[in-house]
């Protein structure tokens, strides 16, 4: 795959419009639902993990209640809440040592190899991980996940480029 | 491999239920109502699994944008059937238990017609479309109703779903309406001991312009046991949420009315109450249809975990909905819909609520006897594992092969399974049939779709090392092509016991390989299996509060 096809391109489905009016809930649930699932599926590769940080970041939206100017600063907003809330899961778990965070629990896979790539992306570094959590599950553009990984979209391309690398030598 | 469309693939398979997103909802107005009210709002974390209630609209709204990938879950439900005998026979679930599938036989066997009571809904606006609607069978046990409708309606997709959600739904019995909406709230009330046991108006699509759908109710006591009882659903409309913003089908409210009479399904109980540890059982009722288990959690638990299953470790299917009510001294009382019971069905049912999110233990275990009608205390080595089990070749009979075909992998669990063969060869009609003992278990076909058939193998082992772990294997750029099948239904698969594989080829008839299984593998989440670490993500603190705070 050609990285820098994927660079900027909008992978989640949502096409990008600005909206001037604040969205509802529903409206809210419905355009960063998937955002927010997908990247917390990637991340704590368990569906019910994923299930608990999903309701955990929209009562935080709730709760908070921030403006956007449009909907890729609310993706941004919900990407970085989920990342974030996803470290104090996995925090929380350590903490207690209940229930070992068992890979790929719950999760429904199409075919062996995606299962493969789930768990290896786990074996990551968190840099190379990162990356590929937000672009390819999260479907942010590269400068969106700049915005949430705090750095330029040029880092975030380099990284994308070796973290696919990384990966690719994983699975093979 | 592509890593974007491997990603892709698993977002379509897992995309966030519907009971998820409805209960989200249903939590983001909860706070958002307590604020206005300036109200403290308990903040413990509710799980979803908590909040089945009935669909509200915008859930369904929701769902039915984000249900574009449900095609690639259970692709069944995409497919158009040809509709022959009842609802109840046609209807699907998707993936689910053999106990569940018994409950839905059970509903077709025990239904009768519901005689001549279509309804002609017309268009209720400009762009929406008329709608014939009927209910075609019904089922009375004296507990438990259910209707199964069809609806005929044009220009569709394969997405369409009832709204159930404003003042006018309702379901009335005898004339008494059983559900009251609130204006100021948006939300419903149930009467009491009333609920629906479906978890949303789904309408799965049979023909071109043809859907059925379920739906099923506990009555209350006064409505129970009767020998006749008059049922009248009531909707706001049809839905159709294909793709982009939910488009009205039809938002004319209509009525459905069936009378139904009681049939001779036996409808067994439990009455408590058995109080253990601050978890009070209080009462259980199964019919061969479905099955309806209540009790009390003190307020001092953190959402615990309600596990429900056979002693043998099976489950018996969720029935897709639930009910909590807050008590007034703290704590709740949980009310959980699974799949019925058979009259002789003389497993015991296991019922545990693990506290996962502080002690990690089960703080209490109830073992239900149906049989009996009683109801005792368990312990936590009560609750079996649900059957699961492995089979693999071996890497080193998948490296020398290189022609003729070969199961590499073969994995069972319930509600799931499936099977991988290899071949040297292109894709052929194959069917492969699992025998146990010179019986047959079960069949499946392969399909030449991106999902069945692979152009690029994998394989996985875990190997037993003579310390007990397990070492993971994989062998990759295998030069042949691979097959993935799914078995419909695995009848009585023995799992302690080897098994036997038999390809054979469609057009001719001949087979073509028999393999013989044993099962090799452990449980996935075996602790004795050895994963490269993974790294403590855990480095540093994030900035989320200055996003908030930017963002808002």
């Amino acid at each position: 795959m050609d990285i820098s096809q994927t660079a900027g391109k909008e992978l989640s489905g949502q096409q990008y419009e600005p909206h001037a009016a604040p969205l509802t809930m529903d409206e809210v649930v419905t355009v960063y639902s998937r955002t927010v699932y997908a990247i917390a599926l990637a991340k704590t590769g368990t569906r019910e993990d994923a299930e608990d940080v999903f309701q955990e970041i929209f009562l935080s939206y709730v709760r908070k209640r921030p403006k956007f100017e449009d909907e890729r600063q609310g993706r941004v907003w919900f990407s970085r809440a989920t990342v974030y809330c996803c470290k104090m899961l996995w925090r929380t778990k350590k903490r207690h040592e209940t229930l070992p965070m068992e890979a790929a629990e719950g999760i429904e896979f199409t075919s062996g190899e995606d299962r493969e790539l789930l768990m290896e992306l786990r074996n990551l570094p968190k840099k190379h991980r990162e990356v590929l959590e937000l672009i390819y599950f999260g479907g942010l553009s590269t400068g969106e996940a700049a915005k949430v990984l705090g750095c330029s979209p040029n880092a975030v391309r380099i990284r994308l480029s070796r973290a696919r690398t990384a990966l690719e030598k994983r699975l093979k | 491999m592509n890593i974007e469309n491997s990603a892709q693939r698993i977002l379509s398979a897992n995309s966030p239920s519907p009971e998820l997103l409805e209960s989200t909802l249903e939590l983001m107005r909860e706070t958002s109502w307590a604020e206005l009210e300036q109200a403290p709002l308990c903040q413990k974390k509710k799980h979803v699994g908590l909040r089945r209630l009935s669909f509200s609209v915008s859930a369904v709204a929701v769902v039915m944008v984000l249900l574009i990938g449900t095609n690639a879950l259970f692709p069944a439900f995409a497919e158009s059937l040809p509709f022959i005998g009842g609802v109840f026979e046609a209807f699907k679930r998707g993936a689910v238990s053999d106990n569940m599938r018994d409950a839905q036989n059970s509903l077709n066997n025990y239904a009768v017609p519901a005689g001549e009571n279509t309804v002609q809904v017309p268009a209720g606006g400009l762009g929406q479309s008329p709608v014939n609607i009927s209910v075609d069978q019904v089922y009375y046990d004296g507990v438990f109703v259910y209707a199964g409708l069809i609806m005929e309606v044009d220009g569709c997709s394969d997405t369409v779903y009832s709204n159930n959600w404003g003042k006018y739904y309702n379901v009335l019995l005898n004339g008494d309406p059983q559900v009251q909406w609130d204006e100021e709230t948006g939300d419903h009330a149930s009467a009491e001991g009333f609920a629906e046991t479906t978890a949303s108006g789904w309408w799965q699509k049979v023909e071109d312009g043809k859907y059925i759908s379920q739906r099923g109710f506990r009555v209350p006591e006064k409505y129970q046991n009767l020998d006749c009882l008059d049922v009248t659903l009531c909707s706001q409309g049809i839905e159709d949420g294909a793709a982009g913003p939910t488009r009205m089908i039809n938002n004319t409210p209509f009525q459905l009315s069936f009378a139904v009479e009681k049939n001779e399904a036996v409808v067994q109980n439990i009455s408590g109450p058995l109080e253990i540890n601050g978890v009070t059982f209080l009462s259980a009722e199964a019919s061969p249809a479905g099955s309806i288990f209540s009790f009390e959690v003190s307020g001092r638990y953190n959402n615990p975990l309600r596990v429900i299953r056979f002693d043998d470790g099976r489950g018996l299917g969720d029935a897709g909905a639930g009910k909590t009510a807050e008590l007034a001294g703290g704590g709740e009382r949980q009310t959980w819909f699974m799949g019925g019971l058979q009259p002789d069905e003389d497993r015991k049912v296991v019922l545990g609520l693990l506290d996962k999110n502080d002690t990690g233990e089960y703080i209490s275990v109830f073992v239900l006897d149906f049989q009996k009608g009683t109801v005792e205390a368990g312990t936590p080595e009560d609750i079996k594992e649900p059957p699961y089990a492995r089979y693999v070749c071996g890497a080193e009979n998948v490296e020398s092969l290189t022609d003729g075909l070969l199961v590499s992998d073969f994995e069972y669990g319930e509600a799931k399974n499936c099977l991988w063969l290899l071949t040297g060869s292109d894709y052929q009609e194959l069917t492969v049939e699992l025998w146990q003992d010179g019986q047959w278990v079960g069949s499946a076909v392969t399909q030449n779709d991106k999902l069945h058939w692979s152009h690029e193998p994998h394989y996985m082992e875990y190997v037993h090392q003579n310390d007990g772990s397990w070492t993971v294997e994989w062998v990759t750029d295998i030069p042949l092509n691979q097959y993935m099948l799914s078995f419909d239904r695995l009848q009585g698969l023995d799992t302690e016991r080897p098994a036997l594989i038999k390809v054979i080829d469609r057009d001719i008839g001949e087979v073509l390989l028999e393999q013989d299984i044993e099962w090799n593998q452990p449980r996935h989440n075996d602790p004795g299996i050895i994963h490269p670490e993974v790294e403590d993500d855990i480095t540093k603190e994030s900035s989320y509060d200055a996003v908030s705070s930017q963002a808002g």
